[in-house]
């Protein structure tokens, strides 16, 4: 059935790639448990337009992981709205819900409070090594998108980490593989 | 010196993902769970049509086959105490506890008598004063380590005890300060029990791995009868309060923005934790040490338990 094979096919490609989506997954969410739930979203995506997938799936899973992840602040952020309707004081709190205590005292765990584009543009950026054109073509926007959520999610970074700053020098560039070899 | 935000960025990346595997079968549980949401869908779209043509009828129906329906409002509390229910446990697990050194502050009611034991502690509470009597006590636990020291009203220390646990073995050492003695003995370990809902009252700490007050606080959330009543400030911390509505239900106040426990009440015992890294300075009060000229003694009988 084509279905099952469908199946089978992804479980050896997870066999090889699984590892690094998850770890992009963790990354973009914040924890291991909200991880897996969105790799498996992803992959349930990837299965519903299986047929109409030509070649590698690496792409769309890694797109779908991005744009999901972006959704799920989304719904968090109603969340959190909610939560502080329930407090008995006004003035904001920093709250981070979707904090683990492994991230704690870690850029990664500062890395959850920055804006959802920000932050995917750091994990594109950072981890995934992609360069800024590659980020756009991903993330679905312009490169001067990707330059300015660079520069400001690094700016804020440093600011939440108390690192100092490095002098003169551009913040915002770390070389692709792609361009490193060019 | 001057700190490269982004090598370090990478390297926390790197380092704080490192080591995590995809479960094997995620794909063959997508797709389960695909198919479940396609025919749930095709059920709710059925159900869907059949009240647009049976109309008030239809509502009729189900309001009486269900009962009246839950509020917005109650609906909107359950979903916000699944969600931070979810956190704590998470916040809890012993995979996420084990990097961090917990301490308890616990002050009891006058009247309580604390004698420890290996393996244990003998309790009393209303009894006469003795020898054993104490007003406060402070834990602090550490992976397979864990120290607890007892204090009178006055803040004199009445004992230390600290348990061990080491391939599979468990030793405790008890220093006596108010008659001058120490013991050391073997301590029985019990694997620990599946985590569940333990329920009845009284606080019940398991020993080892995924005991101890995270898994105390695990287990009675598990019981599934918690609400989020609202915010408390808490020493200028923001903290989210669950009480249960069962009997022997603890008040819980957790951190809103680690979701870690800071205060526990349950009975006429209240708690106050804190957290920290483990470093050098928070791993010292772990371990105690036998005063010169101190007697050793023979360790009084275990729990019977």
């Amino acid at each position: 059935m084509d279905a099952d094979r469908a199946v089978a096919d992804l479980e050896l490609f997870l066999a090889e790639r699984g590892d690094y989506l998850l770890r992009t997954a963790v990354l973009l969410t914040g924890s291991r448990e909200a991880g897996e739930d969105l790799l498996q979203t992803a992959l349930e995506r990837l299965l519903k337009r299986w047929a109409s997938i030509d070649g590698n799936p690496e792409g769309y899973l890694r797109r779908t992981l991005y744009h999901l992840a972006a959704d799920r602040w989304r719904q968090q952020a109603a969340l959190r709205r909610q939560l502080r309707l329930l407090r008995p004081w006004a003035g904001s709190v920093v709250a981070d819900p979707i904090a683990d205590v492994e991230l704690r005292d870690s850029l990664v765990r500062l890395l959850m409070q920055l804006p959802p584009r920000q932050r995917a543009v750091i994990v594109a950026r950072y981890w995934e090594q992609l360069s800024e054109a590659e980020s756009a073509q991903m993330l679905g926007c312009s490169i001067g998108t990707v330059k300015s959520a660079t520069a400001r999610g690094l700016r804020r970074l440093r600011e939440l980490s108390g690192l100092p700053d490095r002098e003169q020098k551009d913040v915002a560039r770390p070389e692709s593989a792609r361009e490193r070899m060019a | 010196m001057s700190v490269d935000l982004e090598d370090q960025l990478r390297l926390d990346m790197e380092r704080v993902t490192r080591g995590i595997r995809v479960t094997r079968g995620l794909a063959v549980k997508a797709d389960r769970h695909r198919r479940k949401r396609q025919k749930t869908l095709r059920v709710a779209i059925t159900a869907a049509t059949a009240t647009t043509l049976v109309g008030g009828v239809a509502i009729a129906g189900v309001t009486g086959a269900f009962g009246s329906a839950p509020s917005p409002a109650s609906a909107r509390t359950a979903q916000l105490t699944a969600y931070v229910i979810r956190h704590v446990r998470s916040a809890l697990a012993p995979a996420a506890v084990d990097n961090l050194v917990g301490s308890v502050r616990q002050t009891y009611p006058a009247g309580t008598t604390l004698e420890p034991v290996p393996g244990g502690m003998n309790a009393v509470t209303g009894g006469a004063a003795s020898q054993w009597s104490v007003a406060s006590s402070v834990v602090w636990a550490y992976r397979g380590t864990t120290r607890y020291a007892a204090y009178s009203k006055g803040g004199q220390p009445v004992f230390d005890a600290e348990l061990t646990h080491a391939n599979g073995a468990a030793t405790e050492t008890a220093v006596i300060y108010v008659n001058s003695t120490w013991w050391t003995a073997p301590v029985q370990t019990r694997i620990p029990g599946p985590v569940g809902c333990l329920q009845g009252g009284g606080v019940y700490l398991r020993p080892g791995p995924g005991g101890g007050w995270p898994g105390f606080i695990r287990s009675q959330l598990a019981c599934g009868a918690y609400t989020v009543v609202g915010h408390q400030l808490i020493n200028q911390i923001d903290t989210i309060k669950l009480t249960g509505s069962a009997p022997g239900s603890i008040t819980l106040w957790v951190d809103a923005a680690t979701y870690l426990p800071l205060q526990v009440t349950t009975g006429p015992l209240h708690s106050t934790f804190t957290w920290s890294a483990a470093t050098p300075a928070s791993l010292a009060p772990l371990h105690i040490s036998v005063p010169a000229r101190y007697q050793q003694v023979q360790p009084p009988p275990s729990p019977s338990h």
